[in-house]
């Protein structure tokens, strides 16, 4: 092979390389937003509800658990809460439990959550809650963060912001338990 | 050459973007070091400089910034003036003031501190919140 063969082919591999490499790089950067994919198998997790009493996830294993991370200061999420109320009202007989997680002090959920009429658990807890966020897969450090988990404990799916009601209904339906829980 | 295909690379991220972008098209969300870029604190001529670059459609809440010294002990900065900001309406919160695009404070202070706690904390519009940040500094003195 001539030498000026060897150097285009030289110079066609390092642009090929350069080139998988910033890809490789942009996909890196990228990924935080691809987070509505599902993510395997759900970890434990255990977080001190409003009364202070440890509560485990698996406690609600065999049902579909809709995981809403929220806090009392951020509107997106207080914007969300009714719509989440309405899908355990609607959906909680076939088997969905949502389940709240507050990033927050304990005294503004315990008063906050009766003054916007949660009625499903409310767990709550400050750099607990962003180990559990992080343990279910957040990478942003942004609310609300929601994840749904199916009845075999499998992550089905991860949001960060609210939820559409037919986006949501849509999930719910497709992964409800089919003995209802 | 090997420099010249990096700089090819990125030399179009708009495109690389259109093609990865999430399959939704659903905005993006920035991870709140993106979001909320505090820059170094710097002391020159008995002022102290505090910037923080705010990302497109992003904002901080002006009455949730707060500026402590931590070294040394017992240096008091007083009361840091902050720009009026602008005025934004929650659903939740009511009529709030926010900076949007740059938070730029200078504060006169006759001695640097060394180290100063900084909170700020904001969201991104009509989509995420992001939790109170923290952020300890040390500041750059300029003599």
């Amino acid at each position: 092979m001539s030498s000026s063969k060897k150097q285009i082919l030289a110079v066609a591999a390092l642009c090929f390389a350069a080139a998988g490499v910033g890809f490789g790089a942009y996909r890196y950067l990228a990924q935080p937003h691809s987070i509505d994919e599902p993510g395997g198998m759900a970890p434990e997790i255990t977080l001190n509800d409003l009364t202070g009493t440890p509560r485990q996830l698996s406690e609600w294993r065999g049902k579909l658990i809709l995981v809403n991370f929220w806090a009392t200061w951020c509107a997106p999420c207080l914007h969300e809460i009714p719509m989440l109320m309405d899908m355990q009202q609607q959906y909680g007989g076939r088997g969905l439990q949502v389940v709240g997680a507050a990033m927050d002090e304990v005294e503004a959920v315990r008063i906050g959550a009766p003054r916007l009429g949660i009625q499903y658990p409310v767990l709550v807890g400050d750099s607990e809650i962003i180990n559990a966020m992080q343990a279910l897969g957040d990478q942003l450090g942004a609310l609300p963060y929601s994840v749904l988990i199916n009845a075999n404990g499998m992550i089905v799916s991860r949001k960060h912001g609210e939820f559409e009601r037919d986006e949501l209904i849509q999930l719910i339906e497709q992964n409800l338990p089919t003995t209802g829980g | 050459m090997l420099a010249a295909s990096l700089m090819l690379t990125a030399a179009c991220p708009a495109d690389a973007g259109s093609l990865l972008k999430p399959r939704d098209s659903a905005p993006a969300i920035l991870p709140v070091n993106d979001a909320f870029q505090l820059q170094p604190v710097l002391w020159r001529d008995g002022k102290l400089d505090i910037s923080l670059d705010i990302a497109p459609g992003c904002y901080l809440y002006r009455d949730k910034i707060q500026v402590e010294v931590l070294e040394p002990t017992g240096l008091k900065l007083g009361r840091v003036a902050l720009p009026p900001g602008e005025l934004h309406q929650d659903e939740h919160f009511g009529v709030v003031r926010v900076f949007r695009q740059q938070l730029a404070v200078q504060h006169r202070v006759d001695h640097p501190p060394q180290r100063l706690r900084i909170r700020y904390q904001g969201c991104a519009e009509g989509l995420v919140c992001y939790p109170p940040q923290v952020r300890e500094v040390t500041v750059e003195s300029l003599r």
